[in-house]
């Protein structure tokens, strides 16, 4: 009893308060787990309404929504790209598309939006029958919850903070890709009806709007093609006229002489001026040959001492000597950068000859004067050597006309060839844009072809027949897995709900944890006041005080 | 205590001894009355004008009068006679109903025949201030008036029904942090101890603006006024442990159900 009165007791209860936790020996507290399963557990204990209530709701609000689900029926249909062969269109009016490009086309919103266009024109025509339909009722049900669905989206919609959909509504189909197989040119796709009639029917209608589709995309292609091709074959005629004017034009301007033949014809001219220059030259070559026997033999003659003494006392043969002999250093320094028929070089070579000439004349005439009586063979060699350079002055002038004639044949060549060059060029711009016409023409005519045609697209079609499981039973929602979860979340619910519960009202003081609160703080609660609902209710009968 | 007498008697040379501190409302001139009677109340309207009125006319039978002088009777001095002065303050923002607790007090004490005054000093956000602020004369005529060492302004009643209870209100500068910084606050609580028997400020809500100690030497109690699921464990907590740490004495909580 003392223990009893030293503990301490609630102001308003007067009930004897419990240790608090923290005044506990640490031993004897319970583990993190322990306590926080009590907390749990206390609070499922203390909240029973709310315990019972949650669960209770839960499974309740599983259960509206799976009887408000609409029943889908599933189908896998399959469908087969064939090869070339079996497509009896033409390879240059047939469409390629790949499985990739078929179960995108398949899953595409215009096309399962057609179908399901289809299906309604369908069932509007024919209205379906099934003994697995749902009631009215249920059938209200289930298109209210498909609405209410819609409306998050809608809301976002209308508030601006999503872009709307173009699949907005519910569809009789759904359409799902399945599995791709490149190898066999197959693409699975996955549908889901309200209904096995119309499961069964849309693998049929999806691969009638798949062609077409893709029949309008082709025509729609061929007809941009053609608009495309239109501009494109005007530039192309207009280049051709100008080739074929610039054609004739030019070869008005040439004087209708085909300039191949001209340069043909200067180039086989100048071959035989080249010739004959060849020719000219070995005759150079001998008389020079015979040029130096002569000089030979006048050395060795008998009046060679006395002519050479007066030859090297004259001053005009000094004078002579030397100016051969500049123009010939002057002729080894040009034969670097010059040929020796250039025309420079033939003209110097023929004042060398010239002032030779002067210079054996000059030497005649000294030796003339200083010897009284040559004998008859030094005389004769004289003559010779008269002769032969009388030869190679006439052989030096036919050089030098060959070498003018030889560079003027070159020029005459040059432009020949310049011409034949800019006629080629515009030949072929003119078969350039001529090939270039018929080409888009060969195109244009493919598109008109392919514009009158129907193609059929026979290439695509449906491997077998898609059956659904059982007619009777839908595929979705599986009621077991469906209340499996749903009676999951309700125990998971009851128990987060109360503790939840309990955590928040914890969070927030109450007057009895103001009493315990004051065995180790300095407060107290002094009074409670009705709040302003309640005042009115607390008010004693009478009023007046009585 | 000497001025403060000599003010009233010199304003109603005709009233009872001094000593009776019913003697400051009955020793008032027929001129203030007239005054008083003429001009508006400063809480004419509003919930915390009909709960003013409604604790200051109704029957003491009704149940709030009935909890409301429980809870007065709970709240005293530590001697019979001196004035007793508190701080009432609520966990901000709203809903803790501090205004009404601030109000239901001083009306009460004031029917009880306590010269009692209602000091708003809880910021913009006090509901009582706003209300109070435009009418009642301002903490800082009175301020004027001690810096002065003149005779203090006569502040206006709340109520007519009510001429014990009297109303001052600061804002801004006047504040309490600012008053407790500069010092006047003491000043003030000094010149309202010597006049008035029951002192009740109107702080503002528990926050990291001011601090239990800046009311060192003002307030006697603090109460704190507590809705319902309004407040938090944590604020209860630190109000509690500053008041230990200065010493004072328990803060008193009224709960407003």
């Amino acid at each position: 009893m003392s223990s009893q009165h030293d503990q301490p007791r609630s102001l308003l209860t007067g009930r004897v308060q419990p240790p608090l936790a923290s005044q506990r020996s640490p031993r004897l507290r319970p583990g993190r787990v322990r306590r926080a399963a009590s907390y749990v557990l206390a609070s499922m204990r203390t909240q029973p309404l709310l315990t019972l209530l949650t669960p209770a709701l839960c499974i309740a609000v599983g259960v509206s929504l799976l009887w408000a689900t609409r029943p889908v029926w599933r189908v896998a249909a399959d469908y087969r790209i064939a090869g070339n062969s079996s497509d009896p269109v033409p390879a240059s009016l047939r469409v390629e598309v790949s499985p990739a490009e078929l179960r995108d086309l398949l899953v595409s919103e215009p096309v399962v939006r057609g179908v399901a266009k289809s299906l309604e024109d369908e069932a509007a025509d024919q209205p379906v029958t099934h003994p697995t339909l749902p009631s009215p009722v249920r059938r209200w049900a289930i298109d209210a919850w498909s609405s209410a669905r819609l409306w998050p989206a809608r809301a976002a919609v209308a508030l601006g903070v999503a872009e709307p959909s173009p699949s907005d509504g519910v569809r009789p189909i759904k359409v799902h890709a399945g599995r791709l197989s490149a190898d066999t040119h197959m693409v699975k796709v996955h549908l889901k009806a309200a209904s096995p009639v119309v499961a069964e029917r849309a693998p049929h209608l999806l691969l009638t709007a798949v062609r077409d589709l893709l029949r309008h995309e082709d025509r729609s292609r061929t007809m941009a093609r053609i608009e495309e091709l239109r501009p494109a074959r005007e530039d192309a005629a207009e280049r051709l006229r100008d080739a074929a004017n610039g054609v004739t034009q030019y070869r008005l301007e040439i004087g209708r002489h085909d300039p191949e033949v001209s340069a043909n014809e200067i180039q086989s001219r100048l071959i035989d001026t080249r010739a004959r220059w060849a020719e000219l030259e070995t005759d150079l070559k001998e008389a020079e040959a015979n040029r130096l026997d002569i000089t030979r033999q006048l050395e060795n003659a008998t009046v060679e001492q006395t002519t050479r003494v007066v030859v090297e006392q004259n001053r005009r043969i000094q004078d002579l000597k030397h100016e051969i002999s500049t123009l010939e250093a002057r002729y080894a320094a040009d034969l670097a950068v010059k040929t020796p028929r250039h025309e420079d070089m033939v003209r110097l070579r023929l004042e060398i000859e010239s002032k030779k000439r002067d210079l054996n004349s000059e030497e005649i005439l000294v030796i003339r004067e200083k010897v009284q009586e040559p004998s008859l063979e030094y005389v004769g060699l004289l003559e010779r050597r008269a002769q032969n350079n009388r030869q190679l002055v006439t052989l030096a002038g036919r050089e030098l006309g060959l070498a003018e004639t030889e560079s003027r044949l070159s020029v005459e060549l040059a432009q020949a060839m310049q011409t034949a060059q800019r006629m080629e060029e515009l030949t072929t711009a003119r078969q350039t844009a001529d090939e270039s016409l018929r080409r888009i023409d060969a195109e244009m005519v493919l598109l008109d072809s392919r514009l009158s045609s129907v193609i059929p697209f026979a290439h695509i079609a449906l491997v077998g027949q898609p059956r659904v499981a059982d007619p009777n039973v839908p595929d979705e929602p599986n009621t077991m897995v469906y209340l499996a979860w749903t009676i999951s979340i309700a125990m998971l619910l009851m128990v987060l709900v109360p503790t939840l519960s309990s955590l928040a009202a914890a969070r927030l003081i109450a007057p009895w944890q103001v009493e315990a609160l004051g065995h180790v703080l300095p407060v107290e609660l002094v009074g409670e006041l009705p709040g302003p609902m309640r005042r009115a209710l607390l008010r004693l009968p009478g009023g007046g005080g009585s | 205590m000497e001025d403060s007498r000599a003010i009233v008697n010199r304003s109603a040379p005709h009233a009872v001894p001094a000593d009776a501190q019913s003697a400051l409302v009955v020793s008032r001139p027929r001129w203030l009355y007239r005054r008083l009677d003429a001009a508006s109340p400063p809480l004419p309207l509003g919930r915390l004008g009909r709960y003013l009125r409604q604790v200051s006319a109704d029957d003491e039978s009704t149940a709030i009068l009935t909890r409301l002088a429980r809870t007065a009777m709970e709240i005293r001095g530590n001697h019979e006679g001196d004035s007793l002065s508190i701080g009432v303050t609520a966990a901000p923002p709203r809903g803790n109903r501090q205004s009404y607790t601030a109000v239901a007090l001083a009306a009460l004490w004031a029917r009880w025949e306590y010269s009692t005054v209602l000091v708003e000093i809880g910021g913009r956000a006090s509901e009582t201030g706003r209300r109070l602020r435009r009418t009642v004369p301002k903490i800082a005529d009175v301020l004027t008036a001690i810096e002065c060492g003149q005779h203090l302004p006569m502040p206006q009643p709340m109520t007519n029904t009510l001429p014990n209870l009297d109303a001052l209100a600061g804002l801004g500068r006047f504040s309490l942090p600012r008053l407790a910084d500069s010092g006047l606050l003491c000043d003030l609580s000094s010149a309202l101890r010597e006049r008035y028997q029951r002192i009740i400020w109107s702080l503002p809500g528990v926050g990291p603006e001011w601090n239990v100690a800046m009311l060192a030497g003002v307030v006697d109690r603090i109460v704190l006024s507590v809705g319902r699921g309004r407040t938090s464990r944590t604020t209860v907590e630190r109000l509690a442990c500053e008041v230990a740490d200065l010493g004072l004495h328990p803060v008193q909580l009224i709960w407003h159900q």
